[in-house]
């Protein structure tokens, strides 16, 4: 280490010391000055200072020393001796001599008489040779490491053997530290540094137990403002990653819009697994819960564009979207969820409302194209019904209407929990006319589709708001647009900067309406 | 004083990387698949497993042991057989009828006007009677040989093992015992590869041990110290326990474990010492209780809005803490094994699921590994020219140098050994875990006072193979002991609490060599009056931001 550096290094102590006041110890120096960890050390020890030095000895520990220990608050209760014995002298309780023998015990003696014949061959039995006697415990060379004051040194040196023991400056500070937490309170701010773990710099171990990657500091979890770590560390890498993937998707639907023929394929979609739509409106409610992973959004991206494309190929990608399904991003991210639920932290707010425009900007991309067969292709795969809750959204020139209907589903999932969701999907029912129905079958045929989470769906109509409250106030219910969330059952009409805010409540009386 | 430390920016120290299994065909039994659980059934069936697994294992050891007294006792296969004035010997499980042992139906009949009586610290008694059931019936053990067997110290019985005894029904219809007998211990554990008959010669053909490149390259030569490895064995970082003093442990710890602290030793050179002991550490197990118990009454507390009080400002979210302390052991490139213990939210019930690993960062934390309560694991490399140096072994049979062993290790967070502790008057706690050894049978009263998952066939706790090192968690204080035959030793390490006692046991793989590092803090003005600690640093003048 240069002179120059050095003394800037004794400027920064300074001012820490000085003009803040407050503790320094050799981590701190060594990250904030970027030296190696010994360096540190001797910075701190050359540094003339009135300050009050805390040290750190470590050695061989003397055998017979011993090192004062903490007190647990939890090992306090207990029953202690005294205050039975206090229980007793008040002659309030009676207390039984357990070690007296019980009756029936002593009478037992009498059996002895069966055994005498045995005597001599009892030394026949040989005894155990092992475990007679309580098993001694061993003795073990210790090590000590020993923080101490400065005034303490000398005295702390007696535990060690003499010449074992090293000993280095720990920290200065401007005062005797009377609290210990003094000295953790450094290391709270360090770790926020970039460069908190860099084994090269400061010399600190490092090794290749798990070598492709060791922690590096750019990928370690950020602090939070109490000094605690971030869970959502990369998420919103992913997000972002996500949104591309999206993007993608957007401009595979145009296409597929163009295309005229992938109808078929959309059929076989649809129909076969009973459980597809609950499977993909969860996932999609995850996504705006969550922000999912990328690489599975990737995977659904990919199988619908091969489905629009190639529809022989269809099925066997949709297999493979299905196999995909429970991956470790699920596992991780009920994983996750729960660790969310337990630590109460709302960090996803944020991510709602980024996702949820882009599935606006989506779904009217798609729109015109998707929407007429939905609703026919829906009902067969419904299985639970529980509340039929929104108005019809179909465009108006229909009177085939489509209403939205929360339904709800349980299952267990493969931790053995019983879940509970709640998911959107379109439901056809005739209007009051008949021949309309009809106009709108015939219209629907038409159509190719492209079925996306029901999640979607609803954002579908928010472009038309207007006709929608026309159509939908002769409803039994009406005004049900009140506040349901993209598929994640909040109300927020605050996350929605346009069209959306308007939906968010039509109505008084929808705010009041059961969701 | 402290001298300037040789500043040595060569390359940093690197830790060695020894093989490791988290050994899953022993494991699994632990395992508790959340999708079939189920509290319904009957405990019954873990005793019935209990005898039905152990009694061949007790009978034949018996047979062999009073196969020399005269008149040829016969094992009576059932316990209501039994002939008065007839030597013989039985097999069941041991039941002890103790007055002070908690009883749920006098829970029950208990006026609920009047406080309860505070738990006690043990349930042991003078007038605690022995009895031995199996299937048929049951009948109380009497005589002086199960007395004393009782009260001597590194004795003792408990409720649910399985043991012969030798005797005779008496004209009560109790029966005098002679001798006892257990399942004794069982085989060192092999990997299912190993062939040889000793337990630790084995060829290890594997591309293991990576690490091993300034360990291994000295063949006959003992191992100095710079080439051990060593393993760290710690138990109750209490983190979260709201005690600073505590809490700098944790950190000296870190410190010291990352190779920050510390410094040459004089004697020894210009070699940095300690931090080239702590870059042989390859492995942390933390057994139990790396969480605390929140304490009612004070962690429960709204935490005030502004900082009017005047203690420091240091986060107070346990799981966090933990979660910064395990990442900063890890950057150090050092794995660690989670096993939870009484204090840590992984249930009330054994075995103990993992924590969610989600707790400290997820999945993608590499290095961290959450196991359950009992927990087996294999790390590493022994060299057995180095056990045949202490222990006359032919191990150098296998030639080369390179044979390596791996080393098993089983250990619990310490309820196990805490509970056969009330039994027993005795407080000789290295003995009870050499008894469960000898039982075969780590918590044998688990499900009567221990509290246990009811598991409908399987009785995981039995101890088929034995171990190379037994560590139990949570113990009142650091004892360590060598059992078993000098060829084929288990260590048994007891591991005290490190928030109270600053105590890391540190395990050689090549040696089975144990030592402790102990750390120690300054006591803090105010703390010598014990529980003024609150209250005199709600008063200090100690003011952070």
């Amino acid at each position: 280490m240069s002179t120059d550096q050095q003394k800037s290094a004794n400027r920064r102590i300074k001012q820490w010391l000085e003009t803040e006041r407050r503790i320094v110890t050799y981590r701190e120096v060594a990250r904030e000055v970027g030296c190696h960890i010994n360096e540190a050390k001797n910075l701190l020890l050359s540094y003339p200072s009135e300050g009050y030095r805390t040290y750190l000895l470590t050695g061989l520990l003397l055998s017979h020393s011993t090192l004062a220990q903490t007190q647990l608050p939890l090992e306090r209760n207990g029953l202690d001796e005294k205050s039975l014995a206090a229980l007793s002298s008040t002659q309030m309780v009676r207390i039984v001599d357990m070690d007296q023998v019980s009756e029936d015990e002593r009478n037992s003696e009498d059996g002895d008489m069966a055994m005498e014949g045995l005597g001599e061959e009892a030394p026949v039995l040989e005894k155990e040779e092992e475990g007679l006697e309580g098993l001694d415990a061993e003795k073990v060379t210790r090590f000590g490491v020993v923080l101490v004051g400065e005034e303490g040194l000398e005295e702390k040196k007696g535990l060690f053997e003499q010449g074992q023991v090293s000993i280095h400056v720990y920290s200065l500070s401007p005062a005797p530290v009377k609290d210990p937490a003094q000295y953790l309170v450094p290391n709270v701010a360090l770790r926020q540094l970039p460069s908190y773990h860099a084994p090269e710099k400061y010399g600190t171990i490092t090794g290749d137990a798990f070598a492709p990657n060791v922690p590096v500091p750019a990928t370690k979890p950020k602090e939070m403002k109490d000094g605690a770590m971030d869970f959502s560390g990369g998420k919103k890498a992913e997000k972002e990653k996500k949104e591309e993937g999206k993007v993608k998707e957007v401009a595979v639907k145009k296409e597929t819009k163009s295309v005229e023929q992938p109808k078929k394929a959309e059929v076989k979609k649809v129909e076969p697994p009973k459980k597809e739509p609950a499977k993909a409106t969860s996932k999609a409610k995850k996504r705006v819960i969550h922000s999912d992973d990328e690489d599975e959004d990737d995977g659904e991206g990919e199988s619908q564009s091969k489905a629009g494309n190639l529809p022989a190929e269809s099925s066997s990608s949709k297999k493979a979207a299905a196999i995909k399904e429970p991956t470790s991003s699920m596992v991780r991210e009920a994983d996750r969820a729960a660790m969310e639920a337990m630590m109460g932290m709302d960090m996803d707010m944020d991510a709602d409302l980024d996702l949820d425009m882009v599935d606006e900007a989506e779904e009217s991309a798609d729109k015109s194209g998707s929407r007429g067969t939905k609703g026919s292709k829906e009902t067969k795969s419904k299985d639970v019904e529980d509340k039929v809750k929104k108005e019809p959204q179909e465009g108006a020139g229909t009177s085939r209407k489509r209403r939205k209907v929360k339904k709800s589903k349980t299952e267990m999932d493969d931790k053995g929990y019983m879940i509970t969701r709640d998911y959107y999907t379109d439901e056809s029912y005739s209007g009051e006319s008949e021949s309309e129905a009809d106009v709108s079958k015939t219209k629907t045929a038409k159509r190719p589709s492209v079925t996306k989470t029901a999640s979607r769906q609803s954002s579908v109509s928010n472009d038309e708001p207007a006709e929608r409250r026309k159509s939908g106030s002769g409803t039994p219910f009406g005004g049900g647009a009140a506040g349901s969330g993209v598929g994640a059952g909040k109300a927020k009409p605050a996350a929605k900067p346009n069209a959306p805010a308007a939906r968010g409540q039509s109505t008084l009386a929808g705010f009041f309406k059961k969701k | 004083m402290a001298s300037p430390l040789p500043a040595e920016p060569g390359p940093a120290p690197r830790r060695p990387n020894p093989s490791y299994s988290s050994l899953p065909e022993l494991s699994k039994p632990f395992v508790i698949d959340p999708a079939n659980r189920s509290y319904r059934h009957q405990y019954s069936n873990v005793y019935f497993v209990r005898l039905v697994e152990l009694r061949p294992i007790v009978e034949k050891r018996a047979e062999e042991r009073w196969k020399a007294v005269r008149g040829k006792p016969p094992l009576l296969p059932r316990i209501l057989n039994l002939q008065r004035s007839q030597l013989c010997y039985i097999v069941g499980t041991v039941y002890l009828d103790m007055p002070l042992k908690p009883n749920v139906l006098e829970d029950m009949a208990r006026d609920h006007w009047i406080v309860p009586p505070a738990p006690r610290p043990e349930f042991f008694s003078a007038q605690d009677a022995v009895h031995l059931e199996d299937e048929s019936g049951r009948v109380r053990l009497v005589g002086d040989v199960i007395k004393r067997e009782r009260d001597r110290e590194g004795g003792g019985l408990v409720t649910g093992l399985i043991m012969a005894v030798l005797g005779m029904e008496t004209s009560s219809g109790d029966f005098e015992v002679v001798d006892l007998c257990f399942a004794g211990l069982p085989e060192l554990y092999k990997a299912p590869g190993d062939v040889n008959g000793t337990g630790h010669g084995k060829v290890k053909g594997k591309g293991k041990g990576k690490g091993k490149a300034e360990g291994m390259d000295v063949d006959e030569a003992p191992l100095s110290g710079q080439d051990k490895t060593w393993v760290a064995l710690v138990s109750g970082l209490s983190v979260g326990a709201q005690e600073a003093p505590a809490d700098l442990k944790t950190q000296l710890l870190v410190e010291w474990l990352t190779g920050e602290s510390g410094g040459p030793s004089r004697t020894r050179g210009s070699r940095l010492q300690d931090q080239l002991e702590g870059a042989r550490v390859a492995r942390l197990i933390l057994a139990g209780n790396s969480l605390t118990m929140p304490v009612r009454g004070t962690d429960d507390k709204q935490p005030k809005r502004f900082n009017t009080s005047n203690k420091t400002l240091y986060p107070s979210h346990p799981t966090k803490t933990l979660s910064l302390v395990l990442s900063d052991i890890l950057s150090s490139a050092l794995p660690i094994n989670l096993i939870p213990g009484p204090s840590d939210p992984a249930g009330a019930t054994l075995p103990q699921q993992p924590l969610p690993s989600v707790m400290f960062g997820g999945p993608k934390v590499k290095g961290l590994e959450c196991m359950t309560n009992p927990a087996w694991l294999e790390v590493g490399e022994r060299r057995s020219e180095h056990v045949s140096e202490h222990h006359l072994s032919q191990a150098l049979v296998h030639g080369k140098g390179e044979t390596l062993n791996r080393d098993s290790f089983f250990g619990t967070g310490g309820q196990t050994i805490d509970d056969v502790y009330k039994y027993l008057p005795s407080n000789a706690r290295l003995s009870m875990a050499r008894r469960t050894l000898e039982w075969r049978h780590i918590a044998p009263t688990a499900p009567d006072t221990l509290w246990m998952y009811p598991f409908p066939d399987a009785d995981p706790f039995i101890l088929r193979q034995r171990p190379d090192v037994y560590f139990i968690g949570n113990q009142p204080e650091f004892e360590t002991a060598l059992v078993g035959d000098a060829d084929a030793p288990t260590r048994i390490i007891l591991l005290p609490s490190f928030a109270k006692t600053g105590q890391v046991a540190l395990l050689c793989l090549e040696t089975l060599e144990c030592k402790t590092v102990e750390f120690e803090v300054p006591t803090w003005v105010g703390e010598a009056n014990g529980h003024g600690v609150g209250g005199m640093k709600e008063e200090g003048d100690v003011k952070m931001e």
